[in-house]
């Protein structure tokens, strides 16, 4: 490596990060205003209860999700099972429905007079009463809907561990349990806790879901100062202190994680066939498979099926191809540009290991742990900016004053940040399992470094890849507040159709659009699982 | 170097597409809106009709779009901003972010309480906050007044949803502006002392806990009643069947009411169309749109509301200035987060 000191790829890696680090710099930038009224007022009366509560749910749902995550990830990657791929895929379609619409949902099975309730009086039985809007709820309800986060990224990894591992601890005369234990959870812990951040931040910045619930949270202090005590620089002071606060426990943790690390060159060679369950294991599976299923996706799929035919006369699917078509194109071009700059970071912090690349990867994520409208307000004052130091460029050409502003580039810019942590994350775990060893031998035979990148890396971080997109992809689907601020003029999404009508109690319309979303994600699953399995042969 | 040529050529092509979304010139109206209803599309559909004039929409939370608002500044499209609360609308004009006008057409339209003193929005609809009780169990000459709900007969009886709601807020605000912060602080503690659960669900929800016996009064929009009476869900209509609607503090203050209201952006382009689309709004046609498909009362006068919100009875509205439910609102959820109202 001849020059090692600024590459394209250093460059660009920068700059990338640059962008996105500007409206989280907005943000926290504010915490060194002058504290306001609002800020001593929430702080005395709400601060300590709601940052209870959060956290309480924060491990709780992490828990929950990292026990089913990890039990599911395990299961499909070592073992066979009959139709593995469509299983592979109705586990993970439950991410496909926003927690809040879950929330709804399961509201609407326990409430009084809800599905549960009429089911039981329809049998002539006495109605038993559930208090599904409760903190034990929440979990449930998070737990079911976030799962496929912890289970995706742990199953990318999974999959590329070597089976030899095992066979020689078994082999040295330990149980497939203790195996699993000692051996395979230590080495994985990267992973899983690379899922639960995700699960965890995904909690952390929700407000629908803990609204309806009657949960105030860390974010419904941020609402309660920006909304109810019209104190915008408030709201987003406290959404900076929370971003710091995320953003030391994550360095923690890297710093932690950063002393196990691994190297598995070998991975990829030695995968070894995957192996018919005992059958205790079998059943086992079997079973919490299934309640698992009917609890995240059949009930759901069956109430939302229900509540669309009742407002088959009511709702108005006014421009559907239109709001598809914004669907399909902002998630699908967020999802490249992710990809693309989750590439790009991912391989300049594995060819430039040290501190500051460290500090980098973990930055890139902390976006998402606050709620996505003070992000947007970020994002809208950057892009306001924008526009305003190029306005003489707009006069010449003749363009309106926030061209940016007003265009879909904003939401796309935005959108980008939101997700990045997403998609970086399962990225990166791809190249930390690669390692150096095949990029230097490339290197070593005489090829160049875009040759080594398409021809060695990419091929090995394919899994990885397509787990990113999956994710992105899906997220961006769903994704809410985002799209409500930035959107321009006459903008709708799948998403903001399900908002607006579950948003004013009005969910038997809505749920035709949420079902809308499940349907596009299953085909953006089948689609892009397809793909892996045809390139893996 | 190819894959920065390929970054580049993706982002050429996305800024040609979007250069591409330019439009020509023509009459139009751009809104921002908390509403999301498929009703008011219709109706922006017709003033279109009747115009000429095209009408944009971007449509999210109110508090967003006042900052996106006040963010965008001059440059901002919006001509029209249209809130579901009139606490919003006071915020937006001390912001500064809407400026006054005139219509004569308007002033004929909606009468003066309905109306911003110096002409800054106008009213669209009015929505009332009443007590719902259980027919069955509640006699109706048991209910006086919001403040009679605090009296210890009813403990464990009352539901009411969360204080995060802006229609629980603006209720309390009412009070801060009629009898001053410290009976209004009162009121709040008597209703948590009093409450049947902890505040959750929304206001679909209090009234079917109130028909499951999880109390007997529950203090809702009539809107949502409309709402549910008229669900596609025939088990709501039979929980809003067993509920009765009583209008409060009728031989008092009257009854708690908040507008969806329309204001002109400050900086709109196209204040023009702006007040054409205000004047049809609150015309005869629209008005008795609004009333008819989302149980709302109309603020024409001429307009008479729907049936169903006719079958609830007439009844007084409390005689304050709307704009102090914005003034006081800030007030009200310290009160809220004092005594505890989750």
């Amino acid at each position: 490596m001849k020059g090692r000191r600024i590459s394209p790829l250093h460059v660009i890696a920068s700059i990338i990060i640059m962008l996105i680090l500007l409206p989280s710099l907005m943000i926290v930038i504010r915490l060194f205003q002058p504290v306001t009224e609002s800020w001593i007022h929430i702080k005395t009366y709400l601060l300590k209860d709601y940052l209870i509560n959060s956290i309480t749910l924060i491990f709780l749902v992490g828990g929950v999700t990292c026990l089913l995550g990890i039990f599911f990830a395990w299961s499909l990657s070592r073992y066979k099972w009959k139709y593995t791929k469509t299983l592979e895929i109705l586990l993970f379609l439950p991410m496909a429905i926003p927690p809040y619409i879950g929330g709804y949902v399961y509201g609407g099975i326990f409430t009084s007079f809800g599905t549960l309730h009429r089911i039981m009086l329809t049998l002539g039985l006495k109605p038993i009463k559930i208090d599904i809007l409760s903190m034990g709820g929440a979990v449930f309800v998070f737990s079911l809907f976030l799962m496929p986060y912890v289970m995706l990224v742990t199953k990318g990894f999974f999959n590329r561990l070597p089976k030899n591992i095992e066979e020689s601890s078994r082999l040295l005369g330990k149980s497939r349990f203790q195996t699993f234990y000692k051996i395979i959870l230590p080495m994985s812990r990267g992973a899983i806790i690379g899922g639960v951040i995700l699960v965890a931040l995904e909690v952390l910045n929700d407000y629908g879901l803990v609204k309806y619930f009657g949960i105030p949270t860390f974010s419904t202090a941020i609402y309660t100062t920006w909304f109810g005590l019209s104190d915008v620089d408030g709201a987003i002071r406290l959404a900076s202190s929370l971003m710091i606060i995320v953003i030391i426990i994550l360095l923690v943790e890297q710093f932690f994680r950063g002393r196990g690390r691994l190297s598995q060159a070998k991975a990829v060679t030695d995968l070894g066939t995957k192996k018919v369950a005992p059958i205790g294991y079998k059943i086992l599976f079997y079973i919490v498979g299934t309640i698992y299923l009917l609890l995240s996706l059949i009930i759901p799929v069956a109430q939302l099926i229900h509540w669309s035919t009742l407002a088959k006369d009511t709702v108005v699917l006014r421009n559907l191809d239109k709001i598809l078509k914004n669907t399909l194109i902002t998630a699908i071009i967020v999802t490249i540009v992710i990809i693309m700059c989750s590439i790009i970071i991912g391989n300049f912090n594995r060819l430039h290991s040290g501190i500051i690349t460290k500090i980098y990867a973990r930055i890139v994520i902390v976006g998402y742990s606050i709620p996505a409208s003070i992000i947007a307000i970020a994002v809208l004052v950057f892009f306001i900016a924008a526009d305003r130091s190029l306005g003489g460029i707009y006069g010449f050409f003749g363009l309106k004053n926030l061209f940016l502003t007003s265009s879909v580039f904003m939401l796309i810019f935005a959108l980008t940040i939101r997700f990045m942590a997403i998609g970086y994350n399962s990225v990166e775990s791809g190249f930390s399992k690669m390692g150096l060893k095949y990029y230097e031998a490339s290197k070593l035979l005489g090829k160049g470094e875009w040759h080594t990148f398409t021809k060695v890396d990419l091929p090995i971080l394919k899994p990885a890849i397509i787990s990113a997109m999956i994710l992105t992809f899906v997220d961006v689907l769903k994704e809410l507040p985002l799209t409500l601020i930035l959107r321009p003029f006459n903008f709708d999404t799948l998403a903001t159709k399900v908002y607006t009508y579950a948003n004013d109690e009005m969910i038997h319309e809505g749920s035709i659009y949420a079902l809308m979303i499940i349907g596009v994600s299953t085909l953006a699953l089948v689609f892009l699982l397809g793909f892996r399995k045809e390139k893996a042969e | 170097m190819k894959r920065t040529a390929f970054i580049l050529a993706i982002l050429i092509l996305i800024s040609g597409v979007v250069a591409g979304c330019a439009k020509s010139e023509e009459k139009v109206v751009n809104i921002y809106t908390d509403r999301h209803y498929d009703t008011d599309q219709a109706l922006y559909d017709k003033f279109t009709e009747e115009s000429g004039i095209k009408v944009n929409v971007v449509k999210a939370g109110s508090d967003e779009l006042l900052e996106r608002l006040a963010n965008e500044g001059e440059d901002t499209e919006a001509d029209v901003l249209i809130t579901s609360d009139v606490g919003r609308l006071y915020r937006a004009k001390e912001k500064e972010l809407v400026q006054s006008f005139n219509s004569d057409l308007i002033n004929e339209q909606v009468p003066k309480h309905l109306r911003d003193n110096e002409n800054n929005w106008v009213a669209l609809t009015v929505r009332a906050r009443v007590i719902t009780y259980a027919l069955d169990r509640v006699d109706p000459s048991m209910l006086s007044t919001y403040e009679a709900l605090t009296e210890p007969k009813w403990a464990g009886k009352v539901l009411v949803r969360s204080s995060s709601n802006i229609y629980n807020q603006s209720l309390l605000a009412s009070f801060i502006a009629l009898n001053g912060e410290e009976a209004a602080a009162e009121w709040a503690k008597g209703l948590v002392a009093n409450m049947a659960r902890t505040p959750e669900g929304n206001d679909r929800d209090q009234m079917k806990a109130v028909v499951a016996g999880e109390g007997d009064v529950a203090i809702v929009n009539t809107y949502y009643v409309g709402k549910l009476l008229n669900s596609s869900d025939e088990y709501e209509v039979e929980v809003g069947k067993k509920i009765g609607v009583y209008f409060p503090n009728q031989e008092t203050t009257g009854t708690h009411i908040n507008i969806s209201g329309g204001a002109l952006t400050k900086h709109g382009k196209n204040s023009e169309s702006a007040i054409k689309l205000l004047e049809f709004l609150t015309g005869e046609e629209a008005q008795d749109d609004y009333a008819n498909a989302n149980y709302e009362y109309p603020v024409n006068p001429k307009v008479e509301p729907s049936d169903l919100l006719k079958s609830f009875g007439d009844f007084d509205i409390q005689e304050i200035d709307l704009s102090l439910l914005g003034e006081y609102n800030d007030e009200a959820v310290k009160i809220f987060n004092k005594v505890g109202w989750q």
